[in-house]
């Protein structure tokens, strides 16, 4: 059975084409919502409810483009919805400098996805999701502006300062490697 | 070179797959396609309650006893027919036992005698042939056989005849030891008399008039000749309605009451999404899993108007609080912390410093929603012996006002309170809950004059859902009590 015919079975109720549905797409899924929740249980929640909205509006998918890409533009949203606008404001990050130095590509080359994944997360939230749309998603700041009710320049401070923090941590992940 | 900082996390991070939990696919599907929740069963329990209190008051209100006094007529006419030789016989052994001596069995035996020579002179010659033993002389000639105990008497209905096959000797030892004396057909019509006069009317039954005396008078009219000693005991196996034996606060029943009372309860929650739209399932189990149900409480008082025939129309004021709990946890919370550093001497602020510290935060709150009604109830209530009747009420609660206080997810995943007072908290409920259907049965017990106890099992049911139209999940509830208190007559 092809994407498209287990879809039209989906669409028709057949819950073990559901399952099949929900189970090619669920790993990747739940990266993608690691990358937005605070932590796991969060991610967890996130990806039920995506996956639950996709089931009940998986008659409106038109089969045009990637149908993995209009999951996960279904997952973003979800993710969205949860975010608080009061994580977009000033945030200090305590006594530490963040490393505003350039570092050396191959250093973050080094590291595996799972240890990425684990330092996006660990971003306070309004970095880490204006990271995740513009880096991971594509977004342009302006989108990101319009989706999330915050002004452009907020969105480029938050991205330079999730930039910031992931360098030190990558930076220290390296001191801790050697 | 942020661009390559930021291709090296797109390219590690864009089709990156992580492990999920097993029993995710099992909650999207409980989400897709749900359980119908047995809301029949609620309403057949309901309506079985209500017929129970509309039986109750039936049987209450028809006399069943009419049916037992039919059979009991007919057996008691039977069995005071057929026991007209045994209350004789008791009759005749309370006499003979009262008689201490031969002396004073004389005129006793006497008056029995005269009833008894006619017959069986003409008899005699009729049961000769039968009884070829019999044709001795001695048997009939002598009317009375000798005794030796003034208190051994021998009765019987019939006529005492000994077949062919009986021993000779035997019958010369029976009326030998014993007296006998026989109830010839001279006394039948006596037992036609008896017939009637004991004949219990329905109508008599019916008033439950039926008494002892009625049998006296008619035992007296028993041509003994002899007035009575003691009285026979009869069981007729007649159920005693409130007559003669019902204690007087029972008998007048009818009156103004006032009831005043405490119940216990448990609120079961059903709480239905009224659409299929993912974020209200979500919002659905999300709230189930943080809000559980605690011991609530009614409390009120009625005043009540009983009738003779124990059926009461109540009215009153009741106040319900069903309480439940909202726990939730939020394993990350981010607590922002700003550390100021004061110099003592100036009071000027050297340095602010802010801390972003994570951690678990758990939320304990317990949500009340409480409601004052208007009850209008019927009840019935039977006195069953020893000071307890049972009873039961059936009716409505109208709903005056009601209020809410506490906390839950919003449909949009965040905490909120929903207190009803304040106009910036989340408008989820209503403040008025219409009509609910009670209905409950227990028992009463008259305590002192005036004043009794009752415990009453209870069930209410919300007919309304206690969320506004534009909320998108049904909350409704029935709730299972116990009510306790006291009545006091005027």
């Amino acid at each position: 059975m092809n994407e498209k015919e287990l879809i039209k079975a989906c669409i028709s109720g057949d819950r073990k084409s559901q399952r099949d549905l929900f189970e090619l797409y669920a790993p990747k899924m739940m990266s993608v919502c690691r990358r937005y929740a605070r932590h796991q249980l969060e991610a967890q929640d996130m990806m039920q409810e995506g996956f639950i909205k996709m089931f009940m509006n998986l008659e409106k998918f038109q089969f045009e483009g990637s149908f993995e890409g209009w999951v996960r533009r279904i997952m973003v949203n979800t993710a969205l919805k949860k975010v608080s606008k009061k994580s977009f404001s000033h945030e200090r990050i305590g006594i530490d400098e963040t490393y505003e130095g350039k570092i050396d590509a191959s250093i973050i080359s080094e590291l595996n996805a799972e240890q990425l994944l684990e330092m996006v997360s660990q971003l306070p939230e309004g970095y880490r999701i204006v990271f995740n749309m513009y880096v991971l998603e594509g977004f342009s700041h302006k989108e990101i502006g319009a989706k999330l009710g915050i002004g452009e320049s907020t969105s480029r401070s938050q991205l330079v300062k999730a930039r910031r923090i992931l360098q030190t941590k990558v930076l220290e992940s390296q001191k801790i490697a050697v | 070179m942020k661009e390559d900082f930021d291709k090296i996390f797109k390219s590690k991070l864009e089709n990156y797959s992580s492990e999920y939990p097993d029993q995710m696919w099992g909650n999207i599907e409980q989400a897709l396609h749900p359980k119908k929740k047995d809301r029949f069963g609620w309403y057949v329990l309901s309506i079985s309650i209500l017929a129970l209190v509309g039986v109750g008051a039936f049987v209450g209100l028809s006399d069943s006893n009419l049916k037992k006094s039919d059979s009991a007529m007919v057996s008691l006419k039977d069995k005071l027919v057929s026991n007209t030789a045994e209350t004789s016989e008791l009759v005749e052994e309370n006499i003979i036992a009262n008689n201490s001596n031969e002396a004073e069995l004389e005129p006793v035996v006497e008056a029995l005698q005269h009833q008894i020579i006619p017959f069986e002179e003409s008899v005699s010659d009729a049961l000769e042939p039968k009884l070829p033993e019999v044709k001795e002389d001695s048997f009939f000639k002598n009317k009375m056989t000798q005794q030796t105990s003034a208190n051994e008497i021998k009765r019987s209905a019939l006529i005492e005849v000994s077949t062919p096959d009986q021993n000779k000797s035997k019958l010369k030892e029976k009326t030998r030891n014993k007296r006998t004396i026989i109830f010839t057909e001279s006394i039948l019509p006596e037992k036609d008399r008896l017939d009637n006069a004991l004949s219990v009317k329905k109508s008599n039954l019916l008033d439950n008039r039926l008494n002892r005396h009625q049998v006296l008078n008619s035992l007296n009219a028993l041509p003994l000749g002899i007035e009575l000693q003691k009285k026979p005991e009869l069981n007729l196996n007649m159920s005693v309605a409130p007559g003669t034996d019902c204690p007087s606060w029972v008998k007048d029943k009818m009156g103004l009451y006032l009831e005043a009372y405490y119940a216990p309860e448990f609120a079961l929650r059903s709480l239905t999404a009224k659409s299929r739209d993912s974020i209200v399932t979500v919002n659905q189990i999300m709230r189930n899993q943080t809000e559980s149900e605690l011991m609530s409480f009614s409390l009120g008082a009625r005043l009540m108007f009983m009738t003779p025939k124990g059926i009461s129309f109540k009215l009153g004021l009741n106040y319900s609080q069903i309480n439940e709990r909202f726990t939730f946890v939020d394993p990350e919370s981010i607590k922002y912390i700003t550390i100021a550093d004061v110099d003592p001497v100036s009071g000027d602020t050297l340095s602010v410093m802010t801390y972003t510290e994570y951690g678990s935060e758990k939320e304990k709150i317990v949500n009340r929603y409480r409601s004052f009604d208007f009850p209008l109830l019927i009840g019935f209530e039977k006195y069953r012996g020893n000071k307890w009747s049972y009873s039961f009420d059936g009716g409505i609660y109208l709903n005056l006002v009601s209020q809410q206080r506490g906390k839950f997810i919003s449909p949009d995943g965040t905490r909120l309170w929903f207190t009803s007072d304040n106009d910036v908290n989340y408008k989820a409920f209503k403040r008025s809950l219409g009509v609910s259907v009670f209905a409950s049965a227990g028992f009463m017990y008259h305590w002192v004059e005036g004043i009794d106890f009752f415990f009453r099992p209870s069930v209410r049911f919300y007919t309304q859902s206690f969320t506004l139209d534009n909320y998108p999940l049904n909350q409704n509830y029935v709730v299972v009590g116990i009510h306790t208190g006291l009545r006091y007559r005027f």
